[in-house]
């Protein structure tokens, strides 16, 4: 009985302690660790983490690779000028009848929010990070203005092609409202030039080699002057442009701008980097490659691809002796300009055609062997410069082109388009001059300026990202399609349809009235 | 049962020893039907305290005077009463009652009894369980019980099934919590329905509010096979079937195709292949004949259990083998488990339990837009490019599809489940100890510790093959996967039960604590030399990898009062404080949970005496129970990471890659649990001599603060966050009745159940009319079936959303007409036809846009229910289980692709087509006005998410019919065995169903991302079809 009653209290005393140290488990017992990432405290609390923070919005260039640069940057640039046909499954560019539930749009959409997004965030945490000391002055200060002027430039992306969208400019959560409506597409060019104002306050003309790539006061001024052309305010737009005389220049040789190993060269202000250093372009690959070199190049020679092409009509719209024909378009005889490039020598080629070295010949143009109805034979050169892409099946597919968004041309045709629009028409001609001799044209065009300078955008960025924008900024997208190729842009279809997703998550959105 | 069969024991030995020696002895045997002796049955002086209980032969004394009533009872025995007349020896044969309120019933931390029971709790028997060869626990649940709807999510072997007690109560996790042998989790995919004792599924708040904050989707309480007390029991379980080839769905054969996209090509203007001219020639392939068969299966299950006074135990081993319908699918699994009870001194126990399973698991041939519904899109024969035009022959090749792009589908999805090589394994050890110490007469100590250890390894291999520019792998591809967990479970807890006259009390206090470490690694390697090689350090590169670590924890305190007044008023209370660790920040780590229950056994009142009713209990209950499941952990945290491979934070500066950080997910530190308050009452009763039984219940389910990650517009930098969700009600009615008899040889019981649930969203977060899920069954480029759920404010979770279908054009007219008023001179797309759809214009804005999409269609049932019938005669025994769902509506892609002639998103491409469309499509001679015409441009999206897809989801099936027959106990009886029987089965051999695809149970089929949950019910995108079953099985015993 005894040693029961001591057993007992033994149990009692040893449950009772149990219990206890159960009771008693602390938070801090009960708090769960995460390691698989950084919190955003721990983010800005560095440089080494606050730089990489940065690098996450350049990133979103990259994003879903296959979708983003050549579906929804190449596509609403080219395929609305018509200069560019989509072969294959997204021919509805060429009537404007977009859906409004066309994924890459909608990627479009998410990816540049995702940039905005991390900017907001960097532009609210590095002030506070750089005065507790964690990040120093001078690299916080960059980091801003690379903040800036990348939201800049997203938002100019994302107004160019869907006119107004919410301004969101504060990062989520808190009191931010996640279901806000459209802006203006006039309060989106005032806020892109208020960020650039920002960004030229804090970023260099210039980086060393290891940081080339990155957001620069040029390509603030740049993108700060485009803005104000769309708000109308050319005077500002002249200021801005001038700024960038003596920090760029044009290349000599046409064909050097797109080299391949011209990367952020001496007339690029902005581009989006890519590299194919890393070995992998099959489809298996990091999101550091673009296929849209597969989507120009023909059908014939990568087995595959080719489903966006040149027109024709592009290719006989140049002026007799304008050196940038060729090293923009080239077509049935044509061979390729880049002597990094023998198209004998690819080996669908070799083994199919002949080891011809032109894109098909007059009499068998290349127009696919795929079945797709609508190929001319013409394909874009400047997306066509990485000798390493040669097949669509095989296992370089993809490849690391930098994709250049706005180069010293664009900024010397806005420039000439400005001086024009406020009467300064000598200086307007003088400039698109420049523009002109380089391609090897010594003539001034006559007739209407505004003509002259679509026309120039149309030769000197065809295949680009630019003539698209300028024809619905002047306006003159009606009649210069109607003139040029007899197309009717149904009303308010200039602007591309806010994603039915985004519509769908918030129901505030409202769509563009042409949809 | 074996286990309550000591606890009756001792309490009789208790009682016994408070007789007080009066009137004379009077001996007897208790037997049960077949003579065998009862070993603990109780006998008991009406009106007084004398008590007794039978020994291990059957034996009793008590002392008991003439005029007396002797009451014999015993758990699974109708209660006997006996007058004593002078006789000294009264042998009692007790008449067996399976559903007796006595029937001693698992409940959370300890037990109960039907009678004393005051929450809603549905119980299902191992011989219910065992009626059928079940791989799963869950799959043997299905039509049980009211107010559990079970649903596979795929016929696929040992595939998830989704268990749904009481309704959708959340947009996130609505699977209910497992207690197996005290050990909360939620996955129990590993047990051998055969190892289990008994389930209980605890419905009501107060039953499961116990579990706290992972209660509100219910609890089910899983208690495998004890050991037993007395005779050494083996028994074997062996059984052996055929899952037969679901039915197939006629397609047009190779020839029937090549003419009919040659006409559809050369009418519609559009390039069509030259082999077509010459249907002849071509092969026909019908890919359901490839990518179906029958699956063998085998199961086999051994246990031993026994025991003495100070030890008992049970050994139990099974073995699972399994084999799919689709090919390259199949389910293996060994079991093996001990549990023994050591009864160390009369006061103290200890309680040692360990279960082993491993498991293999293969399914090649997925479900879905990539997989499975290629069957039907792929064109009816192949080229002969790879020397077989097959799509597989016995040398080994594979045959692929001409090469153009004129055929949508371009690659060989037979080829690509049988090229695979892959190897997986499961393997789960679950271990609980326990102990337990009674003192002071009243007071019963317990300390339990368990652990849960599991590990999963495997590989996976893609060869390279290149046979033409649109059918190739260039680079072969190896991955590994490892995941390990190991989760303990520390519990203490104290009980005081007293009894003082008619007031019976009962306390419970107790703190436990669980805690998960948990390790992940994922490699993705590709670029290997040759297809044989299975090394990571021969890779030319790494393409995907991740591997992390983390830890969940729950810290928790409960306690319970139970009191009961002369078997008549019943009253707990129930409290539980949880504390969590990685779901919720700093503001919100504890949650409380309080539920209170009332019952009355109005059966025991006086003025019930005599009347109908031998049974008749209401009870009531109110509580508030959690769940924490619906979002990942950390949530309330803003992280950054680097990406994956595919899809990094990295950059390109310079011409060098640089690393970059970017936010993984939007941080809401005021995230909380969901909070459930749910009402029941309930009324039970027996009639008629106990033959007949029921059982109602309303209950009424709010579910406030649910959790779910919303899709949220993509301007605030994240696509989607995860939120407290709103507010939902589930309102129902749960009934069960049954009748029983057992007439000399015969015995029967039948019943039925029903369930109907009433689901409505009272609240959405941030006022929103609805909400989207983000579930993604088709690519980006099947634009028009993105988006096709919609949960809206007053009405169901996971609704269909799309356009309604207004017949067919049928002239250009009537387009005409149409078009003149639309704004912009376009009532639906400029190139519609006769022979398109026709689309409302439900907004009569004159034309049709999205705008004009609602919902369709419901995947929740109006009500469910199943009948259970079982009977006996001699040695024959039958058993019958229909189960059916009424009302939900079904979802089926499937039907898109047999009514897509040309290719997603394509404008010149062709896929093949369903007979039935082909022989009812729009044609000029043909004006039907469903079918629409068919075309290699879908210009009008014909085939856009429309309530032409939605079906009626209702089914009634004839879930299992099993005969059996056990042979004679004397013929047996020589070679030792005991009982010896043999049964066939069959499963799902009736359906009767008016949907059209495979199957109508269609459970949670995962998404093209993985996601699945509430959001993808009742979605067919190819599902994996449940289809017939026999088996012939045996049980031997020894």
């Amino acid at each position: 009985m005894k040693t029961i009653k001591k057993l007992n209290s033994k149990v009692i005393f040893g449950l009772a302690v149990g219990l206890l140290i159960l009771y008693s488990c602390s938070d801090e017992y009960l708090q769960d660790e995460k390691r698989d990432g950084l919190s955003s405290e721990v983010v800005f609390s560095s440089e080494e983490t606050a730089s990489a923070a940065i690098i996450g919005i350049y990133d979103v260039l990259q994003g879903s690779p296959a979708e983003y640069i050549t579906k929804a940057i190449f596509y609403p640039a080219n395929f609305l000028t018509q200069d560019y046909l989509n072969i294959g499954a997204d021919t509805f560019f060429q009537t404007f009848e977009i859906p409004t539930v066309f994924a890459p749009f909608n990627a479009l959409w998410i990816q540049n929010y995702a940039g905005i997004g991390r900017a907001n965030t960097a532009l609210e945490s590095l002030g506070p990070a750089i005065e507790a000391g964690n990040v120093g002055a001078e690299l916080g200060n960059r980091l801003i203005g690379e903040s800036y002027g990348m939201r800049g430039m997203l938002y100019s992306m994302l107004a160019s092609n869907f006119g107004g969208v919410p301004l969101v400019l504060l990062p989520a959560g808190g009191d931010v409202d996640p279901f806000a409506p459209r802006n203006t597409q006039d309060e989106v060019f005032q806020q892109v030039v208020m960020d650039m104002q920002e960004a030229i306050k804090r970023l260099p003309w210039d980086y060393d080699e290891a940081n080339k790539g990155r957001f620069t006061k040029g390509a603030a001024y740049a993108y700060m002057g485009g803005a104000y052309m769309w708000l109308g305010q050319y005077e500002n737009a002249i200021a801005a442009f001038e700024v960038l005389d003596t920090h760029y220049t044009l290349e000599e040789n046409f064909l050097d701008i797109h080299a391949d190993d011209n990367k952020n060269g001496k007339e690029s202000i902005f581009e989006i980097q890519l590299t194919d250093a890393n070995g992998n372009l099959s489809w298996g690959h990091d999101d550091n490659v673009t296929f849209i070199q597969s989507f120009s190049m023909p059908n014939e020679i990568a087995n595959g691809g080719g489903y966006s092409a040149a027109t024709k009509a592009l290719y006989d719209s140049f002026e007799e002796g304008d050196k940038r024909k060729l090293y923009s378009v080239i077509g049935p005889g044509d061979e390729h300009p880049d002597p990094l490039i023998s198209i004998s020598e690819y080996p669908n080629v070799q083994a199919n055609y002949d080891s011809i070295n032109t894109v098909g010949t007059v009499e068998n143009p290349w127009l696919g062997n795929d079945g797709l109805p609508g190929r001319q034979g013409y394909y874009n050169v400047k997306m066509w410069r990485n000798p390493a892409v040669d097949g669509w099946s095989g296992p370089n597919i993809f490849g690391g082109q930098n994709i250049i968004l706005l180069r010293y041309a664009e900024v010397l045709l806005s420039l000439a388009e400005s001086y024009h629009r406020v009467g300064n028409e000598e200086q307007a001609m003088a400039t698109l001059m420049r523009v002109r001799n380089r391609g090897g044209l010594t003539t001034q065009p006559t007739g209407d300026f505004i003509d002259a300078v679509i026309r120039e955008y149309r030769h000197e960025l065809a295949g680009e990202f630019s003539l698209w924008y300028l024809l619905r900024r002047t306006g003159e997208h009606v009649r210069y399609l109607q003139e040029e190729f007899g197309v009717t842009v149904p009303a308010g279809r200039d602007l591309i349809p806010i994603p039915q997703e985004q519509i769908d998550a918030n129901p505030n959105l409202e769509q563009n009235p042409g949809y | 049962m074996k286990h309550l069969q000591l606890l009756t024991f001792c309490l009789a030995v208790f009682f016994s020893q408070i007789i007080f020696a009066q009137g004379s002895v009077i001996t007897g045997t208790v037997t049960d039907g077949s003579g065998m002796p009862i070993i603990g049955a109780n006998i008991l002086v009406q009106g007084s305290s004398v008590g007794a209980a039978t020994d291990f032969d059957g034996n009793y004394s008590i002392n008991a005077s003439a005029g007396d009533v002797l009451v014999f009872s015993y758990i699974g025995f109708k209660q006997q009463e006996v007058t004593v007349a002078n006789e000294q020896t009264i042998n009692v044969n007790l008449e067996e009652d399976s559903q007796s309120l006595d029937e001693v019933i698992v409940v959370a931390y300890g037990t109960s009894t039907k009678k004393d029971l005051t929450g809603a709790v549905s119980t299902v028997s191992s011989e219910e369980l065992t009626n059928f060869p079940a791989t799963n626990v869950d799959q043997a649940l299905q039509g049980k019980s009211a107010g559990i709807q079970v649903t596979q999510n795929s016929g696929a072997p040992g595939a998830g099934i989704s268990v749904n007690i009481r309704g959708v109560g959340s947009f996130g996790n609505v699977t209910p919590l497992y207690v197996v042998d005290g050990f909360p989790t939620q996955d129990i995919s590993y047990l051998n329905p055969n190892d289990i004792q008994s389930i209980s599924v605890l419905k009501d708040a107060s039953a499961g509010a116990l579990y706290g904050v992972r209660a509100s989707n219910g609890v089910v309480i899983i208690q495998t096979k004890q050991g037993t007390k007395g005779a050494m029991i083996v028994s074997v379980d062996s059984w052996a079937g055929v899952r037969l080839e679901p039915k197939k769905i006629d397609v047009l054969n190779a020839q029937q195709f090549a003419t009919f996209a040659n006409n559809l090509g050369t009418a519609q203007d559009k390039a069509v292949l030259e082999e077509w001219a010459n249907p002849g020639a071509l092969q026909n392939v019908n890919w359901q004949d490839y990518a179906f068969r029958s699956g063998f299966r085998t199961g086999h299950s051994l246990s031993i259990r026994g025991g003495g006074e100070k030890l008992k135990a049970a050994f139990t081993a099974g073995l699972i083998d399994e084999e799919g319908v689709v090919i390259e699918s199949s389910y293996k699994r060994y079991n093996v488990g001990m549990n023994m009870d050591f009864n160390v001194t009369e006061n103290f126990n200890v309680r040692a339990d360990l279960k082993y399973a491993y498991s293999e698991n293969y399914q090649n041939l997925g479900q879905g837009y990539y997989n499975l519904l290629k069957v039907f899109a792929n064109a009816p024969y192949l080229s002969d490019i790879t020397g077989t035009n097959l799509p597989y022959d016995n040398n080994g090749k594979y045959g692929t599809f001409t090469n153009s792009e004129l055929l949508a589908v371009s690659s060989n999805v037979i080829a690509g489940a049988k090229r695979v090589d892959n190897d997986n394994g499961r393997n789960v050890i679950l271990g609980n100890f326990g102990t337990d110490y009674t003192f002071f007469d009243d007071f019963k100590a317990t300390v339990n510790f368990g652990f849960n250890s599991q590990n999963y390894a495997g590989w996976n291999f893609n060869p390279s093959y290149f046979y033409t520019s649109n059918d190739n792998f260039p680079n072969a591809q190896y991955s590994i996967t490892q995941n390990t967990s190991n989760e303990y479970l520390i519990e203490s807890i104290l009980e005081y039960n007293k009894e003082l006259g008619k007031h019976k009390l009962g306390v419970l206090l107790a703190a436990s604590s669980q805690k998960t470490k948990y390790k992940n690694i994922f490699v993705n390697s590709e670029g290997f030399l040759n297809n044989d090689i299975r090394d990571l350090t021969q890779a030319e590169r790494v393409i995907d990898r991740s591997g992390t670590f983390g830890t969940s924890t729950l810290a928790s305190q409960f306690a319970r009062i139970n009191y009961s007044y002369d078997s008549k008023y019943y009253l707990t209370a129930t409290i539980r404080r949880d504390g969590n660790g990685d779901r919720f920040g700093a503001n919100n780590l504890y949650g409380t949970f309080p539920a209170l229950a009332a019952s009355w056994n109005i059966d025991q009142e006086s003025f019930m005496q005599g009347g109908l009713f031998d049974a008749l209990k209401l009870r009531a209950s109110w509580g508030q129970t959690g769940s924490f499941f619906g979002i990942p952990p950390f949530q309330f945290l803003g992280y950054y990471n680097g990406g994956t491979t595919a899809d990094d934070a990295n950059y390109v500066l310079g011409g060098e890659v640089v690393a970059g950080l970017q936010p993984v997910s939007l941080a809401n530190p005021d995230l909380k649990w969901e909070t459930q308050i749910q009402t029941d009452i309930g009324i039970e009763g027996e009639l008629f001599n106990n033959h007949m039984y029921f059982t109602a219940d309303w209950f009424r389910k709010e579910s406030s603060d649910f959790l779910f990650q919303q899709t949220i517009p993509a301007q605030t930098g994240f696509t989607q966050r995860s939120v407290n969700g709103g507010n939902i009600v589930n309102q129902g009615l749960e009934l069960l009745v049954g009748y029983r008899q057992n007439e000399g040889d015969f015995h029967w019981d039948v019943s039925a159940n029903f369930t109907k649930v009433n689901n409505e969203i009272r609240e959405l977060v941030g006022n929103n009319p609805y909400v989207i899920f983000p579930s993604t069954f088709a690519p980006g480029f099947v634009d028009n079936w993105q988006g096709i759920t919609r949960s809206y404010e007053g009405g169901n979770v996971g609704t269909f959303y799309g356009y309604r279908a207004d017949g067919i054009f049928q002239t250009q007219a009537e387009i005409d007409v149409l078009n003149a008023a639309a704004p912009g001179g376009v009532y639906q797309y400029a190139d519609t036809a006769p022979g398109d759809r026709k689309f409302r214009d439900l907004n009569g804005d004159g034309t049709v846009t999205p705008d004009d999409r609602e919902v369709i269609g419901s995947p929740v049932p109006d009500f469910y229910g199943g009948v259970n019938f079982s009977a006996s005669y001699k040695n024959f025994d039958l058993g019958i289980d229909i189960y059916g769902t009424y009302g939900n509506d079904i979802l089926n892609f499937t039907r898109v692709e047999l009514e897509t002639a040309g290719g997603y998103g394509l404008d010149n491409a062709y896929s093949n087509i369903g007979t039935d469309y082909f022989n009812n499509r729009w044609t000029t001679t043909n004006p039907s006005n469903e079918y629409a015409r068919a075309v290699v441009a879908d210009v009008n999206k014909n085939n856009r998410a429309s309530d032409h897809y939605v079906e009626d989801g209702s089914f009634l099936r004839l879930r299992n019919l099993k005969f059996g027959y056990s042979v004679p106990a004397s013929s047996v009886e020589r070679m030792g065995v005991t009982n010896l029987k043999f049964y066939v089965s069959a499963q799902n051999l009736i359906t009767l169903t008016s949907y059209s695809g495979w199957d109508p149970e269609i459970g949670e089929v995962s998404d093209i991302d993985g996601n699945s949950g509430v959001q993808t019910r009742g979605i067919d995108f190819g599902s994996y079809p449940v289809t017939k079953i026999f088996t012939l099985g045996m049980n031997l015993q020894f």
